[in-house]
């Protein structure tokens, strides 16, 4: 009798040990062993792993942060999208400036990073917790990879649920914009006004995944960025591939950028533009806050559909 | 002393006292040790000098906290005093090849080198990266030998800071062109490293840098007597019995492999070894035998002092130890200026 108690328990364990760890795929190719359901995530990255465990309702109990200029600390993206700030969860460390001991002594029982910054730690963060190494930047479409996260965290309902609800919204301003889009392409791209070259956009955050999904088309040079990741850089004298329906861009705020900062560095980077880029003649070149559109997230999108619904009626 | 190193011959074969150096490298020692013993003690999290100490005892169990903040605390520590020890041996050797006060693994272009075969051995050619500081000793000795031969065309002490800069120069911006080919993702990991932080330092890295150490530390201090000639200038050497044509060489690919494991592991750390030599000297004259462990010990104490600072002073903002050296290495510079001035 007593044997056969033995074995129950033993089998209970091991069914127990399934429960509460399954294997991940990072994506850095790493197979880590994390939580079913994770209770205590730390995220390393502000706009883009705090905001989607943000939107996903995850138990985040501490992000990485930035300083501003004034010396106060905030969530990159998260205190735009969600109100989230250093009151209503633990600061990790400051973003570029990584402090294991404090990550260590917030007790996380998973850790989500970008690769980006966090490759080289991998050893050290995995002897504090779980740690999956994240890369936004890795060539797939947006809503893509936040499924993967989603899974990573065990929040794919919750997922299903906000996509669900997006498609249904996609559908409807598709229907209602369809003159202003179809058969129309667009252009995304960076302005980077410092060395005068600019950045092609393959995929970025909601900016591109809400044009793609309203149906508009990606200029050929798109097609041109390396598979592996998602933006490429080219020479100005390339401008003239960018001649599409539609140009949208980003600023960064906090780097004192406004809607007005492309066209100030096309100026600079492309002088004449104004005379042969088609959108520009249409009122077609649209910029937005960075906050808002390069995190991945429902939110984000929502906001955008908001101002496309606005811009192209 | 700037520019070239001046030295007679009558300093070259005096005989200094024995005590001085001995007891200015006892001294260091202990202020190393001593520093070391803060620095374990000392960071984001507290720790009581009572828990470290049990830690540190052998045979004595430690708690499990304690044990968890020592995994992410030690490797750095243990990474700031050989990497410390190995730049400024590496810096002090590249001045004595080049007969040059100035010269240092970054002012030559070969930690760019080093730098340079890392980035493209792991980005283009996917080397592991146990294999990655083997590649960064052929790209870091392969500059200091072209840097070297460039300069002796200049024939000018200064020509071969200019020859460095210039190597340096473009060697950094070829890693540059391979990180933008390699999309934002490959660029912020370059980013990262090259500013020189411990924190990346991990116990296997610790040990990669250790092993080199073994060989190379006691290496360098045995063929330290060799260096005397060297001061001399290779004609004079070579009147004197020396065999410079092999010498040269030898201590280049000395100083290149010195470097090279702490650029692979924790990235560039710029200044530390004309410092650490610069201090040296100052404490205890010209002799190799003499200025070479000191210069060790100067090496270790300002990598980790600037490591120590990085991480407890300006929390919540961690400073990498290559940001903060220069500082901590000037000001260090002054304050054994100022007590060298003093005695003598």
């Amino acid at each position: 009798m007593r044997s056969v108690f033995l074995v129950l328990l033993i089998l209970l364990s091991s069914f127990a040990a399934v429960a509460h760890a399954r294997s991940v795929t990072d994506h850095n190719g790493r197979v880590v062993e994390v939580p079913d359901a994770p209770q205590r995530i730390v995220s390393l990255h502000d706009w883009t792993l705090t905001a989607m465990a943000t939107e996903l309702g995850a138990p985040l109990i501490a992000s990485n942060g930035r300083l501003a200029a004034d010396g106060s600390m905030f969530i990159r993206g998260g205190r735009e999208l969600f109100g989230l700030d250093f009151t209503k969860v633990e600061l990790a460390s400051i973003h570029g400036k990584p402090d294991l001991e404090r990550i260590r002594a917030l007790r996380p029982d998973l850790i989500v990073a970008n690769a980006g910054d966090y490759s080289a730690l991998a050893e050290q963060l995995s002897t504090i917790a779980p740690t999956l190494m994240f890369n936004a930047e890795n060539g797939k479409p947006g809503f893509e990879l936040y499924r993967e996260f989603a899974g990573w965290i065990g929040r794919e309902q919750r997922f299903d649920e906000l996509q669900a609800a997006y498609r249904t919204r996609i559908k409807a301003l598709r229907e209602k914009l369809s003159g202003a889009t179809a058969d129309r392409s667009y252009a995304a791209i960076l302005t980077n006004g410092r060395d005068g070259t600019l950045s092609v956009l393959k995929e970025y955050g909601v900016l591109t995944t809400v044009l793609d999904d309203l149906g508009l088309q990606r200029v050929a040079l798109t097609e041109t960025v390396p598979q592996s990741t998602s933006r490429m850089t080219i020479g100005a004298e390339l401008i003239g591939e960018l001649d599409a329906d539609l140009i949208v861009t980003s600023y960064l705020p906090e780097t004192g950028g406004t809607p007005q900062t492309v066209f100030d560095d096309l100026d600079r980077i492309a002088s004449g533009y104004r005379d042969f880029l088609h959108a520009y003649a249409n009122k077609r070149i649209f910029s937005f806050s960075r906050y808002e559109v390069y995190p991945t997230s429902f939110r984000g999108a929502g906001l955008l559909l908001d101002q496309f619904e606005e811009k192209l009626r | 002393m700037r520019g070239a190193i001046h030295q007679t011959r009558r300093d070259l074969y005096r005989l200094p006292g024995t005590a001085r150096p001995a007891l200015i490298v006892a001294g260091l020692c202990a202020l190393l040790l001593l520093s070391a013993f803060f620095a374990l003690q000392l960071g984001s999290s507290t720790l009581s000098i009572e828990d470290l100490l049990r830690w540190m005892m052998p045979f004595v169990p430690s708690d499990r906290e304690t044990t968890a903040i020592m995994t992410l605390r030690w490797p750095r520590v243990a990474m700031a005093m050989l990497g410390g020890g190995m730049i400024a041996a590496s810096g002090y050797i590249l001045q004595v090849v080049s007969r040059n006060g100035l010269a240092d693994p970054g002012l030559l272009g070969i930690s760019q080198g080093t730098m340079a075969a890392v980035v493209l051995g792991a980005t283009v050619f996917s080397v592991p990266p146990q294999w990655l500081a083997l590649a960064g000793l052929g790209g870091g000795m392969a500059t200091a030998i072209g840097v070297l031969m460039l300069a002796r065309m200049l024939a000018s002490p200064s020509g071969l800071i200019l020859v460095g800069l210039a190597v340096g120069i473009v060697l950094s911006a070829m890693i540059e062109i391979v990180m933008v080919q390699g999309g934002i993702l490959q660029f912020a990991r370059w980013l990262a490293w090259s500013h020189g932080s411990l924190t990346v330092a991990s116990a296997t890295s610790v040990t990669m840098v250790a092993l080199w150490a073994v060989v190379l530390l006691p290496l360098t201090l045995v063929m330290s007597r060799q260096m005397m000639p060297l001061l001399l200038g290779a004609e004079q050497a070579a009147g004197i019995g020396a065999s410079p044509k092999y010498l040269l060489p030898l201590f280049t690919l000395l100083a290149a492999a010195l470097v090279a494991p702490i650029v692979a592991a924790v990235g560039p750390i710029s200044f530390l070894g004309l410092i650490g030599a610069h201090i040296a000297r100052r404490l205890v004259g010209e002799r190799p035998g003499a200025v070479l462990p000191v210069a060790m010990l100067c090496g270790a104490l300002l990598l980790l002092a600037a490591d120590t600072a990085g991480r407890t002073l300006f929390l919540p903002v961690i400073v990498p130890a290559g940001i903060l050296v220069s500082v901590a290495g000037v000001i260090t510079f002054l304050i054994a200026a100022r007590l060298s001035r003093q005695v003598r």
